[in-house]
């Protein structure tokens, strides 16, 4: 049996890919260890490092699955002989590898049955993700006469992020999120021990706003800033699209294609603001900070999106993106530090400041949601997504 | 100064691309101005002008791209700005400068556009790259213009569409790939009767493979006419210093003059077909010669002072 085990590891394993997909995680198990090591000399927090761990571990057992089930399929296709031990053996290594290891793991670290418990549902998430995935992927695969679906042809149009891709991909593209999200900290908690509680601090803010920050620009502001580009008819990147047959060219077809660039940022910046709750919930701070935090959030779509809309209606010449981009970013954190240094409660003392402020804040609220309304009503006036009307 | 337009039609839905009075604007700058054009059904129609005529202009507007600031543009009977997916796949557009999803490799964009067309010749298709030595797995962003453009070029003929519209198609091709686009533009047009309109400024191209031609100057329509009748009906007239003091008003037929640095005079005339050239001008010493399309266009665009009358 243990031959078939190995037999079935190497069937599985048998890419560059998974062998550094497979270094990555055990970094990423030694980087939790660490973790723990760090914060269990305070008090314990075993919710944490279980937390990390399912969370880390889902798209590696969802990778590693997906590769198990293509296994099947490819050994069934082919016919081999002996291929239920060969499955068997696979599955054996794999539950081996995210299952009873992870398990292992946690308990070595002296986690209540509870946390183990949660480290592997992780593992079970990733799992059911990637049997619903290639289910769907092989539906689609099977269909051989083309459906006209006009949102998934849409998406291709729009390009990345938006476009369809390799379930490996994405899997990917998440990865590298997470890394940037979570990334900075722990690099902070794995060599910032030598610091003074203090620093610890400071050091701690600045990387989770780091994170925060590049993790705001990849999924909201990296998809409009791409969907800018391509709507901006003085590029000419969209152009062609328009005389693709089934792609719309009436109002539904406009409100179509906004909803599937507005959509996926929009849903990524949602994730974000409960990744964002999740980790502050686990540091138990005071109610205010989750007020501060869903402030923050909202000013990201209330700051951008009238420039969005703006660049669409009024498209600018070649150069306009990278300012787009800076004019994207600036006010949303000039306007966050006001929130996080606590400068605002000063305001607030004097209650004729107080009242300024509120009338003030009122003002640009209805100037922002004015402004898109109008901004709206001139995309509206297009006779096509993608036809220019610049004069 | 206006368009010296022999394709007036009342009906614009009896040609497969025509459009009336177009105006366009950019800020302040006029890029057309009252240009009416027809094409028939079948012809291979060469629009030529200089950079900055408003070839690119007018093109997008034809085919539905750009909004016109006054008139009214069709496509198969159908208003360019609402073209129908009927339509759409019977039209084949190269613009020129093809930029659409080319994150995606030269065949997986080959295949998400053949999609959209019941008429997708996929043997054309896979007969063109391997002719044109470009390898399906290669991402377009990658390319060369050069191949970029011939990409483009197979993705609209191989919908094999009625009416094809080319935005200086042969603008990044060297000459071999030159000569092979105007021989499958030739074909295929000889072939299906496929109605073609390629916008360029290499004359020469213009006069191996269309039937007619028009010139576009400062957003103007100066000449719409077949290539046959441009060359019996429009001659060169020189006339020298001391017949020019003669000639001072315009001559019959006239419709573009220049004078010269020795003093002398260069008029371009234009007759009917049964009709006789002017003969006070021969008698005075002018000289009539026929001039090649790349000459015509030149006296006709490309001198300063020069201008232009309607016949």
């Amino acid at each position: 049996m243990t031959r078939w085990g190995w037999a079935g590891a190497v069937a599985i394993c048998a890419s560059p890919q998974v062998l550094v997909m497979l270094l990555l995680m055990f970094s990423i198990w030694a980087g939790t260890a660490e973790i723990i090591a760090a914060i269990d000399a305070v008090s314990y927090h075993g919710e944490v490092p279980a937390l990390m761990l399912a969370g880390f571990n889902a798209p590696f057992a969802a990778w590693m699955f997906a590769n198990f089930l293509n296994l099947g399929a490819d050994l069934r296709e082919l016919r081999t002989p002996q291929r239920r031990q060969l499955l068997i053996g696979a599955l054996g290594f794999f539950l081996a590898l995210m299952v009873v290891a992870p398990a292992a793991l946690a308990l070595s670290w002296h986690l209540v049955l509870r946390d183990v418990v949660v480290v592997v549902l992780g593992t079970v998430a990733g799992m059911t993700g990637a049997a619903l995935w290639t289910v769907r992927a092989r539906g689609r695969a099977a269909d051989s006469g083309w459906v006209p679906n006009r949102s998934r042809e849409l998406r291709v149009a729009l390009g990345p992020p938006y476009a369809p891709t390799t379930w490996r991909a994405r899997l990917l593209q998440f990865a590298l999120l997470f890394a940037v999200l979570f990334g900075p900290a722990l690099l902070v908690i794995a060599f910032g021990r030598s610091l003074s509680s203090g620093s610890f601090a400071a050091w701690m803010h600045a990387a989770e706003f780091l994170g925060v920050a590049v993790a705001i620009a990849l999924c909201w502001i990296w998809p409009l800033s791409r969907t800018v580009a391509l709507f901006n008819p003085l590029r000419g990147a969209s152009t062609e699209l328009a005389l693709l047959p089934g792609l719309g060219n009436d109002r539904p077809g406009l409100g179509r294609l906004f909803l599937i660039a507005v959509w996926p940022p929009a849903v990524a910046l949602v994730l974000l603001f409960v990744i964002a709750i999740g980790a502050a919930w686990l540091e138990r701070p005071p109610s205010a900070t989750y007020v501060k935090l869903a402030v923050e959030f909202s000013l990201v779509p209330l700051g951008t999106l009238p420039l969005f809309l703006g660049e669409i209606a009024q498209p600018r010449a070649r150069g306009g993106r990278l300012w787009l981009l800076i004019l994207m970013l600036s006010p949303v954190y000039s306007v966050n530090s006001m929130i996080w240094n606590g400068s605002w409660q000063a305001f607030a003392a004097l209650p004729q400041l107080r009242w300024g402020g509120i009338a003030g804040v009122l003002m640009i609220l209805i100037f922002i949601i004015g402004m898109s309304l109008l901004l709206l009503q001139k995309i509206r006036q297009r006779p096509h997504p993608f036809v220019d009307v610049s004069a | 100064m206006n368009a010296v337009s022999v394709a007036e039609p009342d009906d614009s839905s009896a040609f497969p691309v025509s459009c009336r009075n177009l105006h366009k604007h950019f800020g302040i700058r006029k890029v057309l101005s009252d240009v009416s054009l027809s094409i028939p059904s079948g012809a291979v129609l060469g629009l030529v002008g200089s950079n900055g005529a408003g070839k690119s202009t007018l093109i997008r507007i034809l085919v539905g791209l750009l909004m016109p600031d006054f008139g009214m543009a069709t496509v198969l009977g159908e208003p360019a700005l609402q073209l129908t997916d009927a339509v759409k796949m019977r039209l084949g557009y190269v613009p020129q400068q093809p930029q659409a999803l080319n994150w995606m490799s030269v065949g997986n964009m080959l295949e998400f556009v053949g999609k959209f067309y019941p008429s997708w010749d996929r043997e054309y298709m896979g007969n063109a790259l391997m002719r044109w030595n470009i390898a399906p797995s290669h991402r377009l962003e990658k390319l060369s213009p050069g191949e970029r453009q011939r990409v483009a070029l197979i993705r609209a003929l191989a919908i094999r569409p009625e009416v094809l519209i080319l935005d200086e198609p042969a603008s990044a091709l060297d000459p071999v790939a030159r000569r092979d686009l105007l021989r499958e533009i030739a074909l295929r047009a000889g072939e299906s009767g496929m109605t073609v309109l390629f916008s360029t400024h290499i004359v020469s191209d213009l006069e191996r493979v269309a039937s007619h031609v028009c010139f576009l100057h400062e957003g103007r329509l100066l000449l719409d006419t077949t290539l046959d009748d441009l060359k019996e009906t429009h001659v060169r007239l020189t006339l020298p210093r001391e017949a020019a003091a003669t000639f001072r008003e315009r001559i019959p037929g006239e419709i573009a003059r220049r004078r010269r640095p020795d003093g002398g005079l260069t008029l371009v005339l234009a007759r009917n077909a049964d009709a006789d050239w002017p003969q006070a001008p021969i008698a005075a010493g002018g000289v009539l010669d026929t001039p090649n399309l790349e000459d015509l266009f030149i006296e006709l665009t490309d001198q300063p002072g020069a201008a232009w009358f309607t016949k």
